[in-house]
């Protein structure tokens, strides 16, 4: 009973475990974020609100504490389920209004959500809001429709990453809008980066206020006192009509164009001071972090190890420096994985560069520290960026005790028992077979030479076996009897030995001249025949047919006339 | 007489075959170790001397390995390289090339390309003679078969059966046979610039680091016509390149 406790223990023990993994696994996964449309709204305005669970399946409305100037309203819920290489993940996005009652600054969230069995809630981000005092009041065209562009800053350094906010507030029905004029000299589009753009609405005692913003960023290339005009907005809006309705209406709405001028941009650029020797390159305020993947390694395994480079600049083309020989380990270079997006309207650009090390004897190998420098736009000037090294503990290789990854150039695997010596070539063999037969030249013809017998053998078989097939062929078939042989073969029956006299005869004749003797015509074969063998077969054939079917006696000398008149068939 | 003595007897002939090639190339054992005598003493033509065969014979995949080691102690990276790879292709899964091919591979500048594949992916595992003597040991086998089918001492299907695996194993070892004598892996000795043509003047398709290993399709003049690994081909003067040797 002792012996079977034990086992029966730990099972349950496990199966506890597994339990409460697979229970805890799904908050474990969930997220919860919430996602607000704008951060900015007058007192009486509304605007929407998200609370999105990825990786999760809520069992409730989210709990959410709503501070006293605000007030939500629930207003739908949408969900889907994506399948991305096998992999499924879920979405379920809570949709609410959120209306401005009183001025101030309020903080929203977190806002909880059960996922049910028993798990705890799991809790989202906090977003604060800002409501201010003065509504608007929309009258006229002009405030119908209201553009906004800006950079991100008044003042920047030359290299340095800005963004372009550009915006659109409109109450009027459009089918269009597209800006033009946007300012090109003296800025790159950086590589990594792509617009971003937001649209919500805002809903207020003058009806829905439609709101569609962008961000870009753009690299100064120039210093001074930049200007650019003001970029514009053309719209196509539509025009009420009382006389349009139905389903057909609106798709024959009518328009009309609408342009709206912003307001001229600017930007003070100073130029780059000159640089330190070893500059990167890289104009921004940057975070250096560098990792590997483990601490302690084997002789022979593959250690990865990363370099992150994150800030608000451009990474464009970085290239971290050939990292120095490492004593203890080789290291082989990786590519670099830049990204880059706008997020709250400023530029976030990462570059990854990652590379490989594969110890090559036992001990300590020492990682060192990683350079960059950057010129940094907040300090106004350049600044060495420094992610500390670490120290690989490396023990000796063992056959079979690591998956052994070799990122050789020439893909041949490392050996996992390499010890010390394997920095050095192994020395030069003295046993062995010093020189060899050319084989690759004998050995195709040796093969044929091997393979002869055999293919001989089996075209012998082949043929053999086709010659017995035809044999069988052949024998299957019953052979007619000639004329002698069905006279050397009379039955002994009266009337059975007439008719094989018969038979036989007219077998000669039908042989004679060529026919079955089926298609046999008597006179006309005999016609055919000289004049004495056809009387002798006439006068046969005659005697034969009155004995067999006139009852008339058989002559004595039948059959040896039988006999003659055949011979003689077969000697003409 | 029985399948196993029939199995026996074809053992028996593939070992003597065996036995015959292996000891065709004693002789030269001794060459090795003068060889190594010499290198140790930097006597490098002494051993250079040392390893080269006798006709008709040809270097032996340890003749060649040691002619890599002699090019890496007098600090030719790309010779030794030329020499292993061809060794490399007599012994495939031998640990000690393997070793001396990825550290020396190791020593030369970032940015070389990766090296050219076997011309057939199985001879990363197997060499081209290996399986030549597989095939010439399965003809024989199957040919011993059909003699004992053709008594009627053995069921035919045997001997067919035996006959369709040793075509299996000889269709591949005929065409590696053939590979073996016809590819050369060149490796460069510093930068080169290849052509597209078999002219000096012609314009540059792009240019090879030292240490690219090349294959050597056909030669015109004083260029070889070479593929990199990346598949790219062109032409380069044949002296920039370290070819393994004759």
């Amino acid at each position: 009973m002792v012996a079977l406790r034990v086992p029966l223990a730990a099972l349950v023990r496990l199966a506890v475990l597994l339990g409460a993994l697979c229970v805890a696994t799904p908050a474990l996964a969930a997220k919860v974020v919430i996602e607000l449309d704008t951060d900015s709204l007058f007192v009486g305005q509304s605007t929407g609100l998200d609370v999105v669970v990825r990786g999760g399946d809520p069992i409730s409305e989210p709990q959410m504490q709503v501070p006293a100037g605000l007030t939500a309203e629930f207003s739908g819920q949408q969900q889907s389920t994506t399948i991305v290489n096998g992999s499924m993940s879920r979405y379920v996005k809570f949709r609410y209004e959120i209306t401005a009652r009183q001025e101030g600054t309020y903080t929203l969230g977190p806002a909880k959500i059960d996922l049910g069995g028993g798990q705890p809630l799991v809790e989202s981000n906090v977003v604060t809001v800002t409501i201010g005092a003065a509504p608007p009041r929309s009258s006229g065209a002009n405030k119908a429709l209201q553009v906004e562009d800006r950079f991100n800053t008044t003042t920047a350094w030359q290299g340095q990453v800005v963004t372009l906010y550009t915006a659109f507030h409109t109450r009027r029905s459009l089918q269009g809008a597209r800006w033009y004029g946007m300012p090109e000299s003296h800025l790159l589009a950086p590589r990594d980066g792509n617009p971003t753009q937001n649209q919500y609405k805002i809903q207020d005692a003058d009806g829905p206020q439609l709101t569609q913003e962008e961000w870009t960023p753009w690299i100064v290339t120039d210093s001074g006192s930049l200007r650019w005009d003001p970029p514009s907005l053309e719209v196509a809006v539509v025009v009420e009509d009382p006389n349009a309705g139905g389903l057909l209406g609106s798709f024959f709405q009518r328009t009309e164009r609408d342009v709206v001028t912003g307001t001229p941009l600017s930007l003070d650029v100073r130029p780059l001071p000159p640089p330190p020797a070893d500059f990167s390159g890289l104009v921004g305020d940057f975070e250096l972090k560098q990792a590997i993947d483990s601490n302690r390694a084997r002789v022979g395994s593959s250690v990865d190890w990363v370099t992150f480079l994150s800030g608000d600049g451009s990474v464009e083309g970085f290239k971290l420096p050939p990292a120095a020989d490492i004593e203890g380990a080789r290291v082989y270079e990786g590519g670099a994985s830049p990204s880059a997006q706008v997020k709250n309207g400023n530029y976030v650009a990462t570059v990854r560069v990652a590379r490989t090390l594969v110890p090559t004897r036992v001990g300590s190998v020492v990682i060192p520290d990683a350079r960059v420098v950057v010129f940094s736009p907040t300090k106004g000037e350049y600044v060495t960026l420094t992610a500390p090294g670490a120290t690989l503990d490396v023990k000796k290789g063992e056959a079979g005790a690591v998956n052994v990854q070799s990122f050789a150039p020439d893909g041949s695997a490392a050996s996992p028992d390499a010890s010390a010596e394997d920095d050095k070539v192994r020395p030069m063999w003295t046993s062995g077979p010093a020189w060899r037969l050319p084989l690759e030249r004998g050995l195709p013809a040796a093969i044929g030479v091997a393979a002869l017998p055999a293919l001989a053998l089996g075209a012998l078989a082949i043929g053999r076996r086709a010659r017995a097939r035809l044999a069988e062929l052949t024998a299957s078939e019953p052979r007619e009897a000639t004329p002698r042989e069905r006279l050397d073969a009379l039955p002994s029956e009266p009337v059975a030995r007439l008719t094989a006299l018969d038979d036989a005869l007219r077998l000669a004749l039908a042989q004679r001249v060529g026919v079955t003797i089926d298609a046999l015509d008597r006179d006309a074969a005999l016609a055919q025949l000289d004049d004495a063998t056809a009387a002798t077969v006439r006068d046969v054939l005659s005697a034969l047919d009155r004995t067999r079917f006139a009852g008339a006696p058989a002559p004595s000398d039948l059959e040896a006339r039988v006999r003659a008149a055949v011979a003689a068939l077969g000697a003409a | 007489m029985s399948g196993r003595a029939t199995a026996l007897k074809a053992a028996v002939a593939v070992g003597a075959l065996l036995a015959v090639v292996w000891a065709s190339a004693l002789p030269g054992q001794g060459s090795l170790q003068i060889a190594a005598d010499a290198a140790s003493a930097a006597k490098w033509d002494d051993a250079n001397a040392a390893l080269v065969p006798p006709s008709p014979a040809v270097r032996s995949a340890v003749n060649l390995r040691d002619d890599g080691v002699l090019h890496e102690l007098r600090g030719d990276h790309s010779g030794a390289i030329a020499s292993w790879r061809a060794a490399h292709l007599l012994r495939p899964r031998d640990p000690d090339l393997i070793h001396d091919l990825t550290l020396v591979r190791g020593k030369l500048e970032k940015g070389v390309p990766d090296p050219v594949a076997p011309p057939r992916a199985w001879m990363e595992v197997l060499s081209p003679i290996e399986v030549g003597l597989a095939a010439l040991g399965a003809w024989i086998v199957a040919s011993v078969l059909a003699w004992r089918a053709h008594r009627g001492t053995t069921d035919a299907r045997v001997a067919v059966a035996a006959a369709l695996i040793a075509t299996g194993i000889a269709a591949p070892a005929v065409d590696g046979l053939w590979l073996l004598q016809s590819t050369t892996v060149g490796v460069v000795r510093r930068e080169v610039s290849v052509r597209e043509v078999p002219d000096p003047h012609a314009a540059e398709h792009h240019t090879l680091p030292e240490g690219a290993e090349v294959r050597v399709l056909s030669t015109s003049g004083d260029f070889l016509l070479i593929e990199d690994g990346r598949g790219r081909r062109g032409w380069a003067v044949a002296a920039s390149l370290a070819l393994p040797p004759p």
